[in-house]
């Protein structure tokens, strides 16, 4: 976008703060700083958690060491130092749990409420059971027992470590491999906390299942475990919300979700993601180095990821679906937005292996400032992937002149059946579009936002009701100081 | 570029030391200086390896374990296989690597300056100190071919002068350039406002086991232009690479034409660089491979100034035992801006054991630009060959019609008339030779 130097004034004093920025004062309970052996033993004591899994972890570790960080995304930014990380910390009341909301701390309450996720409103108007992760540990669950009565399981996952061992054996690193990739298998190493949902047979799971996620403490990396089993004929659609206080010290954020999918059974994955990218001169800001894998194992299976990315300095993030059965679907609806010093690496991997197999892919990337926007994909056709069918649509949007925009897909296809199609665009709000809404009255501002939210219409059309309001306000929020 | 990854290159290294100074004009200080230092630029890196991003489809592994020799002599005998007859001009040919001057005949025209690299070496050293001594290169392979070369040829269009004639330049092989490594260079500079048409052929034995690699340098200067029409017809157990690396001056216009047919592995990369405002560059082939051909294209499109327009247009069909890749690589530079850029790749399967593998790329930091691309992998339409054999053609006609329609659209808009039928006649002849098996 050609802009002139009074817009770019004009949103600059608009954007100065962070919206959700603040911290709140809770005493925590951390292991010391770095990572060792003795680490991942303290928190794997610290969750009670059974032998094997200390095993699997500390396996995980081993491999770890002699993992070198990958360096082939378009990424610039300090390597993290991983001995000068708490790997874990957890409310000082979490050995005495809560048993109801009104014991839970007052002030961590108040957060929810600064952020508009007020746990007693969500339990009586919205219908949304809500496991939080506040700096690692999941501290209130509510809705648990109206998903009993269906045979849901919502937990965390250390609890589903020693109550569901059997699933949790059969399923944990089953997509993703302890060894998988070097932050996968930090991940593997360290994990602390995250959300375990098994939806049994023939169950559409009553409600959204939701987290949201907080990182809190200073220097804390936040190492989310996520395991999702949808069984035969089932359904569930599962949010997951992030967003996070100021912080100057860049923080780190390995995340790894599982999910697995059988027999004619739907998982619809939706994220809006908004950590702390990082003040306007690009200091701070969270490191999002997420690995995120659907397997697709039943016949006429179907993932849907879609995700908002909003925040975060750096992301790193492939939700990706392995097509196994055959007539399953993967879907990835994507928007990113990148601002100021933003950078972000992001897109899918659709592995077809089965028969009849499709997916689309459809990313819209919006890169504001000196912001650098990369999608990555990756379509693989199998040799025996009969009739297999791929749409994918990448459209980035520019604006400012001191950003980047970049689109890097692969194609291989081994089936001579298999259609596939890629489509890419670059390019910048047109004049005449910003000139309509500003004679209609809208503000710059206003109408960069609204022009953008078209753009991106068709994944934001993917979002669950709960996520759309709040999602189309966050790309508003996140392109001020951008360019009008 | 980081050594990581890399393949040694250390039996090359070997070769050199043995023979290198059995390379053409080693009597030359300064050549033989070059080639020194090219050979240790080489080995910083070594051969690139399948991890190497730019190389992820093709393994040069072959290189590495195979003991290629160097080649330093040829016998001077006439040898114009391959040859187009029906085209005018000058005629250059390079038989084993080196300039086959029985064979050859250049036309002299005024403001036209065309000779063997070796000459140049000799007769001209300052000026080609001058452009060998750029130490610019962008890749090791770059480095190598520096040090290797055994022959190439110079070509200078002087301002304001047009061709009479496209230049023919022909690179075929005898039975001596079994398990070689053949060297060649050339620089081509076209001045202001002139234009230059450049046929380059490339064929060979399927006998011989040998490895051809090919580097173009050239300079397109204001309002001039260059085209370049390749025909790639190498032996089947041939390993070809060739390089073009081209500067596009201010109005400057750069067509490169390519078909590739032939080789075990073919690597065909073409590096435009836009350097001045306006400039236009067109890509257009298309690769046909089939038992055990591995056709890779790779270009990158650096637009550094703004308003300038770029088109790429690939097809590829993998018939049974071929895999191609593409990866096409387009830049827009910050102040870049107004730039046009578009590309399409589509590649056509017919067979289950066969491959295609497709990399469009943008790299976009400017923002009021339109760049696009699209890629495609499948079969041929079903509705579209039912239609057809609904009208009486049988399976393999009907196949063949499609192919050709699909094939011909990169070659339609050439002017230059016995390529563009060559161009079709070889595709129509592979086609036919797939419905013999």
């Amino acid at each position: 976008m050609v802009s002139t130097l009074e817009t770019r004034q004009a949103v600059e004093e608009i954007s100065s703060d962070y919206k959700y920025g603040f911290v709140t004062d809770i005493e925590t309970v951390k292991a010391p700083k770095g990572l060792s052996e003795e680490v991942i033993r303290f928190i794997s004591a610290k969750k009670d958690e059974p032998a094997w899994l200390l095993d699997w972890r500390l396996k995980s570790y081993k491999k770890w060491l002699k993992m070198e960080e990958p360096d082939w995304a378009m990424l610039d930014y300090e390597k993290p130092d991983f001995q000068d990380i708490y790997y874990y910390a957890a409310p000082k009341s979490a050995d005495d749990r809560p048993k109801s909301l009104d014991e839970v701390d007052p002030e961590l309450l108040k957060t929810y409420e600064k952020l508009g996720i007020s746990l007693q409103e969500q339990e009586v108007l919205s219908g949304v059971a809500v496991d939080i992760v506040f700096d690692s540990v999941s501290v209130a669950t509510t809705f648990r027992k109206a998903l009993k009565e269906k045979g849901v399981i919502f937990c965390s996952i250390s609890e589903a470590a020693r109550d569901y061992p059997v699933l949790m054996k059969k399923y944990l690193g089953s997509v993703v491999p302890a060894a998988d990739n070097f932050y996968a298998t930090l991940n593997s190493a360290v994990f602390t906390d995250g959300t375990f949902v098994y939806i049994p047979k023939g169950v559409r799971c009553p409600m959204e299942l939701s987290t949201y996620f907080r990182i809190n403490e200073a220097n804390t990396g936040q190492f989310e475990r996520t395991l999702i089993i949808a069984d035969d004929n089932s359904y569930v659609s599962y949010l997951e919300g992030c967003t996070a206080p100021m912080r100057d010290e860049n923080q780190l954020h390995a995340a790894v979700v599982e999910i697995v999918v059988l027999d004619e059974a739907e998982v619809k994955y939706s994220t809006v993601q908004n950590w702390y990218p990082g003040d306007k001169n690009g200091i701070g800001g969270i490191y999002n180095f997420v690995t995120k894998r659907a397997a697709c194992r039943g016949l006429n299976s179907k993932v849907s990821w879609t995700q908002v990315e909003t925040g975060s300095a750096i992301t790193w993030k492939y939700p990706s679906c392995i097509l196994q059965g055959d007539g399953s679907v993967g879907e990835f609806y994507s928007v990113a937005i990148t601002n100021n010093y933003q950078q972000a690496d992001t897109g899918t991997k659709m592995i077809h292996i089965g028969k009849n197999t499709s997916s689309t892919i459809i990313s819209k990337g919006i890169s504001a400032g000196k912001a650098q926007n990369i999608y990555r994909g990756l379509v693989k056709v199998m040799p025996n992937a009969e009739n297999t069918r791929n749409f994918t649509q990448c459209d980035s949007l520019l604006i400012g002149d001191e950003c980047g925009a970049h689109t890097v897909p692969y194609i291989e296809a081994k089936n001579p059946t298999s259609q596939i199609e890629h489509e890419a665009t670059t390019s910048k709000i047109s004049d005449e579009q910003l000139f309509y809404c500003l004679q209609r009255g809208l503000d710059v501002e206003e109408s960069v936002s609204l022009i953008v939210n078209g753009f991106c219409k068709e994944v934001m059309q993917q979002l669950p009701m709960e996520f759309a309001v709040e999602a189309q306000k966050l790309l508003g929020i996140s392109l001020e100081g951008s360019v009008g | 570029m980081t050594a990581k990854n890399h393949l040694g290159g250390l039996k090359f290294k070997a070769q050199f030391d043995l023979w290198g100074n059995s390379l053409p004009r080693s009597e030359l200080d300064w050549v033989v200086k070059l080639r020194h230092e090219s050979m240790a630029k080489f080995l910083q890196f070594g051969l690139p390896g399948p991890k190497v991003e730019a190389w992820k489809y093709t393994n040069l592994g072959q290189l590495n374990s195979g003991n290629y020799e160097l080649i330093t002599s040829a016998d001077n005998v006439v040898n114009e296989m391959g040859l187009l007859e029906n085209l005018k001009g000058s005629k250059v040919i390079f038989t084993d690597g080196f300039y086959n001057k029985a064979s050859s005949t250049i036309e002299s025209q005024n403001g036209v300056k065309l000779l063997s690299l070796n000459d140049y070496l000799k007769d001209f050293p300052e000026a080609a100190q001058k452009i060998l001594n750029k130490n610019d290169d962008d890749s090791s392979l770059q480095s190598l071919n520096t040090a290797l070369m055994t022959g190439g040829y110079v070509l200078f269009v002087d301002k304001n002068t047009t061709l009479t004639a496209p230049i023919q330049i022909l690179h075929n092989t005898t039975t001596s350039s079994e398990n070689k490594s053949i060297a060649t260079k050339c620089f081509i500079d076209v001045q202001e406002n002139s234009f230059a048409q450049i046929v380059e052929i490339f064929i060979g034995a399927d006998e011989q086991n040998y490895w051809r690699h090919h580097v173009t340098e050239a300079i397109v200067s204001e309002n001039a232009v260059l085209e370049i029409y390749q025909i790639q017809e190498e032996g089947k157990k041939a390993i070809h690479t060739a390089d073009t690396h081209v500067d596009v001056g201010q109005r400057a216009n750069f067509k490169h034409y390519s078909l590739n047919l032939g080789g075990k592995i073919s690597r065909t990369e073409i590096k435009p660089t836009l350097k001045g405002l306006q400039a236009n560059v067109d890509l257009r082939g298309a690769f046909l491979g089939r038992n055990g051909n591995a056709h890779d294209v790779f270009t990158h499109m650096k637009h550094l100034c703004p308003e300038g327009t770029s088109d790429q247009i690939y097809r590829g069909v993998l018939d049974k035992g071929g895999k191609s890749s593409f990866q096409g690589k387009v830049y827009v530079a910050k102040d870049a801006q107004l730039t046009n850029a578009d590309q399409s790749n589509k590649n056509l399967i017919l067979d289950r054991n066969a491959e295609a593998n497709s990399k469009p790329e943008l790299l976009i930091y400017a923002d009021d630009v339109k760049c696009s691309h699209g890629a495609t992998v499948g079969e041929l339409d079903a509705d579209a060959l039912y239609y057809l054999k609904s009208r009486g053609l049988d399976q393999n006609a009907a196949t063949a019609l499609l192919v050709e329609a699909f094939v011909s659209e990169v070659y339609e808009e050439i002017k230059l008339e016995p390529l563009r039928s060559k161009y079709l006649e070889l595709a129509l002849n592979w086609l036919s030779k797939e419905h013999k098996k």
